[in-house]
């Protein structure tokens, strides 16, 4: 009889090779996709007219582009703390409510009047300063009482603006319209995103990174092994704070007015949550691809308001089953980012009994 | 031999209850310490407030010249301290090599982390792992999982390693590859202090042991001359298991 | 001696979840009055055989008869209406209850009228809980957690109790006390399947053994037997 060993219970796969080569086959067409999105609104200009180049996209696309844009750094700035860390904010709609109107007061020429790359050069500060204040308190809760708490601090943050006259009270405030500046914007969004994204990476691959990863599978084993963890929470906090923050203060000079209502929208805070866990919380495309995904999902359903009603239900229900079975949202299909695959899935729809 | 930990009057309690009472004891460097006891006898609480999970209400916790009682556990495992966990602690989405780089990124050790995963190798050798660095933490056997907890917290670089109840679970074939395991980390320079039940072990790798009881220390000696203490033998051994080891 | 009814029969049982298959066809014969050992490696399976046999696992394929009845794939209330209980590992308890009403709650499905007598029976086994049942069970000693647990699967007045490795965690003085009490509830009439690490322990206090290895069972006879077949101690007493 041999002797019993502790053979593991399962034998590890050898990595398929073509999944490894499909892998990189999407993210080159992914490539090539982007890049030619972000070209194409080049056909929107002038000199593009003049030089008799059909007109590729049009304004309202230019805008959806920016939206999607824009969202893209708010998931992947809510990944950092609720998918790395595990810690899952319901309130990071305050930072861009913050970074917003910080921009906006900095702009305003009955105010700070400082020029457009100084006020967005400090979107990002008022809130990871802010984030850096509350999430000294508000990180010792765990789980549903963060949640709660954090969307508490959202909710009160935008309601003492409302009351603060200095910040445009009910009515708001109004940066200057800039005119024919869509493609600036779009640029200015699409870049932010690029720093979201490697912000994100740096983080990824970084002793930070495996710090944060760390505390959320098990924060007690985390402290004993030498992670500072309140230093690294408050840190990932104030991260996400800032990328928030900047998308706020594009959008509120993009859109030449931002008022409570705009700036600590709830509608915004969930979707920048459902685009982290759809996309694949934790990831690093994860958050973009559930960014854009949703993003034009939405903005497709937008106008037609016969469809509305069915939209939000529609919504709610694909949340329901993302997190049901596939709790690590659409990249870990396709294997990439994550450590699983449809084997998982089918495991885990056999494991919830269905 | 000059003390590496120095507990001194330790006192932990919760709500009305002392789960530890004035506990005193040195651990040298280089030995192997035991801590024995009935369940609820503080061992485990003992070990928290080492490790800084716990903050001590009363007394002292010197480590190396510093004075380590109540701060916070991550500034304690930089200073040099180890330790696992009764139930262990895996990070679970990561592979055993991760695990045990995470280890070395910290602690003691703050290596960079392009030195961190030859590291996590080095150590998952010492603790016998070394053909399931790259398996994930849910196709691990429990033995295998008890021998990543060490591993990790080896890779923090300790000078001090508290193992709890690294055997429980395991049937004797098991203990006595783990026994080789703590021997193999002994020998590496570790001082190691393990709270036990398997008394085999007790007996078979340390050289004192400490037995705890309701929260305070009820001998202290060579495992020989502890285990045939009357006293000890009436508060947590039972005769017939004296009879089985003396006599064994 | 007369041809005996079983009263546990499995045959050619597979079970397994989540990380794959773990059991292979494993038969097992269980007679009345017997305290019988299981034992094995850590992941052979021996608490995934608990399992199936409580209705917890779902049997991949193979049957078990107990008393006669097919509990194949039982839910596990029947299960326990069956008269097979399970005091399963780390105890399990409620822990924000009673003493009290952790052992009551092991009577839930009993109609009758002698949970009083029986709640009297569990503390003659295990005087030490006495003075304790107004105490959440939370705040007791893993040893007199241990004893709740196996009172509780008492209380449902099983024919065939299954203690799944009451030694974990424990001291040698208090498991000694919880082997006599398992001696001392079969002797009173209650067919044991225990399940434990501590090889020597389980084999001196059983009548017959069975030994599980990577889901099979690859050994089984008289635990005396058991005690002295070179393989098993090699195996498994390192000698």
């Amino acid at each position: 009889m041999p002797p019993p060993s502790s053979e593991t219970i399962l034998v590890e796969r050898p990595r398929l090779l073509d999944r490894r080569r499909l892998r990189r086959l999407l993210v080159l067409l992914l490539v090539l996709g982007a890049v030619l999105v972000l070209l194409a609104p080049l056909t929107a200009t002038d000199q593009a007219d003049s030089l008799g180049a059909p007109q590729l996209v049009d304004r309202s696309q230019i805008r959806i582009l920016t939206t999607v844009a824009m969202f893209v750094v708010m998931a992947s700035a809510w990944n950092l703390v609720g998918g790395l860390t595990g810690y899952s904010s319901f309130g990071n709609v305050a930072f861009f409510g913050l970074g917003a109107y910080t921009c906006a007061v900095a702009v305003d020429a009955h105010r700070l009047h400082l020029p457009m790359a100084a006020a967005i050069a400090l979107a990002p500060l008022v809130p990871a300063a802010f984030a850096a204040l509350v999430g000294l308190p508000l990180l010792r809760l765990r789980g549903h009482y963060f949640a709660i708490a954090t969307l508490g601090t959202a909710v009160a943050v935008g309601e003492v603006v409302k009351n603060v006259d200095y910040l445009g009270g009910a009515t708001g405030l109004f940066p200057p319209i800039l005119h024919r500046a869509d493609l600036l914007f779009l640029y200015l969004m699409v870049g932010a995103a690029l720093l979201a994204v490697l912000v994100s990476r740096l983080i990824l691959r970084s002793r930070f990174g495996y710090g944060l990863i760390a505390i959320r599978e098990n924060e007690e084993a985390a402290g004993v092994i030498g992670v500072n963890t309140t230093m690294y929470k408050v840190g990932a906090f104030a991260v996400a704070a800032a990328l928030t923050g900047l998308a706020g203060g594009l959008f509120a000079l993009w859109n030449s007015f931002i008022n409570q209502e705009l700036g600590f929208s709830l509608d915004f805070n969930i979707q920048m949550i459902l685009m982290a866990v759809l996309g694949g919380a934790g990831t690093l495309f994860g958050p973009v691809l559930g960014a854009i995904v949703l993003e034009l999902l939405i903005q497709n359903l937008a106008g037609r308001s016969d469809v509305a009603v069915y939209a939000q239900i529609g919504l709610g229900l694909l949340l329901a089953v993302t997190v049901i079975f596939v709790p690590r949202g659409i990249v870990a299909f396709f294997g990439g980012g994550s450590r699983l695959s449809v084997a998982h899935l089918r495991r885990s729809l056999r494991e919830t009994g269905v | 031999m000059t003390a590496l930990l120095s507990i001194q009057g330790v006192t932990k309690r919760f709500g009305g209850v002392a789960a530890l009472n004035e506990v005193s004891f040195d651990v040298g460097e280089g030995e192997i310490l035991g801590v024995i006891g009935p369940n609820g006898a503080g061992k485990t609480t003992l070990l928290n407030c080492v490790s800084g999970v716990y903050r001590p209400d009363a007394g002292s916790i010197t480590f190396d010249g510093h004075s380590i009682a109540g701060e916070p556990p991550h500034r304690i495992a930089r200073l040099g301290v180890g330790r696992t966990f009764q139930v262990v602690k895996p990070f679970a989405s990561m592979t055993a090599r991760e695990n045990a780089a995470v280890g070395a990124l910290f602690g003691a050790s703050q290596l960079a982390l392009s030195r961190a995963f030859a590291a996590a190798d080095e150590v998952l050798e010492m603790v016998g792992m070394a053909g399931k660095a790259s398996l994930p933490v849910a196709s691990l056997t429990i033995p295998d999982r008890k021998r990543l907890e060490v591993a990790r917290a080896l890779a923090t670089r300790p000078r001090l390693l508290l193992l709890d109840e690294v055997m429980a679970g395991l049937n004797p074939v098991e203990v006595d590859e783990a026994l080789e395991m703590v021997r193999t980390v002994h020998r590496s320079g570790v001082t190691i202090v393990l709270i036990e039940h398997v008394m085999r072990v007790v007996v078979g790798v340390c050289r004192r042991v400490v037995v705890l009881h309701f929260g305070q220390t009820l001998a202290e000696g060579t495992p020989d001359g502890v285990l045939r203490d009357a006293r000890v033998i009436e508060a947590y051994l039972g005769e017939k298991y004296a009879r089985r080891l003396v006599g064994g | 001696m007369a041809e005996r009814a079983a009263l546990l029969e499995v045959r050619g049982l597979d079970a397994g979840f989540g990380a794959g298959p773990v059991l292979f066809g494993v038969d097992l014969d269980f007679y009345r009055g017997e305290l019988v050992a299981l034992i094995g490696a850590n992941g052979a399976g021996k608490s995934t055989l608990l399992g199936v046999l409580s209705g917890l696992v779902p049997a991949a394929g193979g049957r078990i008869t107990f008393d006669g009845q097919d509990l194949t794939n039982a839910r596990p209330e029947r299960v326990v209406a069956a008269g097979m209980s399970h005091v399963p590992q780390g105890r399990r308890l409620f822990g924000s209850l009673s003493v009290e009403k952790n052992l009551r709650l092991g009577a839930y499905l009993r109609r009758d009228v002698d949970v009083e007598a029986d709640l009297a029976r569990v503390l003659e086994y295990f005087p030490a809980l006495r003075d304790k049942m107004a105490r959440n069970a939370a705040t007791l000693s893993g040893g007199e957690q241990q004893m709740v647990a196996i009172g509780r699967g008492l209380m449902a007045r099983p024919k065939l109790l299954m203690i799944d490795e009451p030694s974990l965690g424990l001291g040698p003085k208090v498991v000694e006390r919880m082997i006599e009490a398992a001696q001392a509830i079969n002797r009173d009439g209650t067919s044991i399947l225990l399940v434990e690490q501590d090889v020597v322990l389980a084999l001196e206090a059983a009548h017959r053994g069975y030994v599980l290895e990577n889901g099979r069972v690859v050994l089984s006879g008289r635990a005396a037997e058991l005690e002295q077949n070179p393989a098993v101690r090699r195996a498994y007493l390192g000698l």
